[in-house]
């Protein structure tokens, strides 16, 4: 690997336009995979998700624009060293179905040229829980093992970059929180990854940055703070008091101008021009209510997401992989 | 090289094409003990030459098409993505497995079916088996190529089992009986080599063959070429899915 590839970013797209026929799938798209981080791309359906993933990889050709994985362009000399050096999933696990599920690591494997890959193999089926179904086939396997043995044959060989298309797709919710945290510790061993989810609140838990991308078009990048900023969705506050004073403090909060909406239960969302949440508090206090809690309603990723790209797409939505 | 290698050891495929020619090497062995192995050695051409050419042409294409079959080209390629490189690999696993086989069932052949042809008024010619292994040899790594070219043409497996066969037994036989273009048909070119190598005028299916020249060498290398060129072309050049 060249003195270039050491770099903090370790992937990127560069005003990449990819067009299939009259369709412009990417419409010069950047976005940028910073080392040591978990990075998400969003978008809904038929947004551009997969075809900005199978340019980075070199499985698809950009119209215009330049790619690069681990500092080395696509088609590049050296792109090859970048590929071995990065793990993916896409669309799925892509298995072997009458192998089991070593074969099909030991074929990765030898696919990258590692020599005596036993002890990795063991070490990545011990980390994915499939130790005890090494031999079984993977055509008998649950969509949830399929998943977690296609994640653990894009560590094979020690990545720096591991890029995840929809890799909870399928899974139980148990199975979405095991993905899910095992993803969020690859940082800690050094690989950095890319995923790209639908489930908007998945990116929310796991990743530290994400790029959200509609109709092949970049809408918003950043770390998740810097996005939820962009969007600029005024946070609102919870404040909880006795069920007999929720109508007291509807009348008084409403009194200096805030819009306040009684969720029951003595519980009560605040929002409009506050500072702080002291301000509630005190204001409150002022006419002998008191909080048994406040604490602030942040925004979450699905209304920036519908704030950004103007609610629902009527191509596709969310509920699909791009 | 060795992630193909391993991919036939794990897949289904290859092994039924084995079990299937080994099947017709028994049962090549049963019937020279019945009935003895022919004049001119026949058995050997049944039980071991037919069985090996079709196992060469679905292994050709099984070799490519597995990976479109299952949908596993894109984690070939994100293992290691120079596609030229896969090609040749495969190609160069294939061709090995193909010649392997065919090498080793003619070289069994001829003291097992010696033995089994005791008794009866013919024996195996040591010469006949050699004849006929070389003329195998050439026809299994032929074909074997054009259902490898063919599953890279279509990127599919039923598309290129479907295309090699349409390709050997209707477009070839076409080319063969159109005036003027006759002569450039990769069948009689082959059969021709392959007679030769045998040393016999006389066609897998008792024609009468014409002595093979070094056009007909020229003929099947250049369909092969072509055939082989095509595939990797669309291959190199296409998205993968």
């Amino acid at each position: 690997m060249s003195e270039s590839a050491l770099v903090s970013s370790l992937a990127s797209l560069d005003g990449v336009t990819r067009r299939f026929g009259s369709t412009v799938a990417l419409n010069e798209l950047s976005l940028e995979v910073v080392e040591g981080s978990v990075c998400g791309l969003l978008g809904p359906n038929g947004s551009g998700k997969t075809t900005a993933i199978r340019v980075l990889l070199g499985l698809s050709r950009a119209n215009a624009g330049r790619a690069s994985l681990l500092g080395v362009e696509t088609g590049a000399s050296g792109f090859h060293e970048a590929v071995k050096m990065s793990g993916a999933l896409i669309e799925g696990p892509a298995l072997y179905g009458r192998a089991s599920a070593r074969q099909n690591m030991e074929i990765q494997a030898a696919a990258r040229g590692i020599h005596n890959p036993k002890p990795e193999i063991e070490r990545l089926l011990e980390m994915v829980g499939l130790s005890a179904r090494a031999e079984t086939n993977a055509k008998n396997f649950s969509m949830g093992m399929k998943q977690r043995l296609g994640l653990a044959i894009a560590l094979v060989g020690s990545p720096r970059l591991v890029i995840l298309d929809e890799p909870t797709n399928g899974l139980d919710p148990a199975g979405i929180v095991e993905i899910r945290e095992l993803i969020k510790r690859l940082p800690e061993s050094g690989v950095s990854v890319l995923v790209s989810s639908h489930l908007l609140a998945e990116v929310q838990l796991m990743c530290d940055r994400a790029t959200i991308i509609n109709r092949g078009s970049l809408v918003a990048d950043g770390t998740m703070d810097e996005i939820l900023g962009q969007a600029g969705i005024e946070g609102a506050y919870r404040v909880r008091v006795a069920p007999q004073e929720a109508a007291p403090a509807i009348s008084t909060l409403g009194g200096i101008g805030l819009d306040v909406a009684d969720l029951g239960s003595g519980e009560l969302s605040v929002s409009g021009p506050i500072e702080d949440g002291s301000q509630i508090s005190c204001v409150l206090a002022g006419s002998g209510i008191y909080l048994s809690e406040l604490r602030r309603d942040n925004p979450d990723l699905e209304s920036v997401f519908m704030t950004l790209t103007g609610g629902p797409d009527t191509e596709g939505g969310m509920s699909d992989a791009g | 090289m060795r992630a193909e290698l391993l991919k036939v050891r794990s897949m289904p495929t290859p092994m039924w094409c084995l079990i299937a020619v080994v099947i017709c090497f028994v049962l090549g062995i049963v019937g020279t003990v019945l009935w003895g192995p022919g004049a001119d050695s026949e058995v050997v051409d049944i039980a071991v030459g037919i069985p090996t050419l079709i196992a060469s042409i679905v292994f050709g294409v099984w070799m490519v098409g597995v990976e479109y079959g299952q949908n596993t080209l894109r984690r070939t390629l994100t293992a290691d993505p120079r596609r030229l490189r896969l090609v040749f690999d495969k190609l160069a696993v294939m061709l090995l497995l193909v010649v392997l086989v065919t090498a080793v069932l003619h070289l069994l052949a001829l003291p097992i079916y010696d033995l089994a042809s005791q008794g009866h008024d013919h024996s195996v010619s040591a010469s006949a088996v050699k004849d006929a292994a070389l003329a195998d040899l050439m026809s299994n790594f032929a074909y074997s190529i054009v259902g490898f070219a063919f599953a890279l043409i279509t990127a599919s497996m039923a598309g290129g089992v479907t295309m090699a066969l349409v390709f050997i037994f209707v477009i070839d036989t076409v080319v063969s009986i159109v005036p003027k273009i006759e002569n450039v048909a990769m069948g009689p070119a082959l059969e021709k080599v392959s007679s030769s190598l045998r040393g016999s005028d006389v066609g897998a299916f008792g024609e009468n063959v014409d002595a093979a020249h070094a056009s007909d060498v020229l003929i099947v290398a250049a369909w092969l070429i072509g055939l082989l060129a095509l595939g990797a072309l669309r291959f190199l050049r296409s998205d993968v899915k």
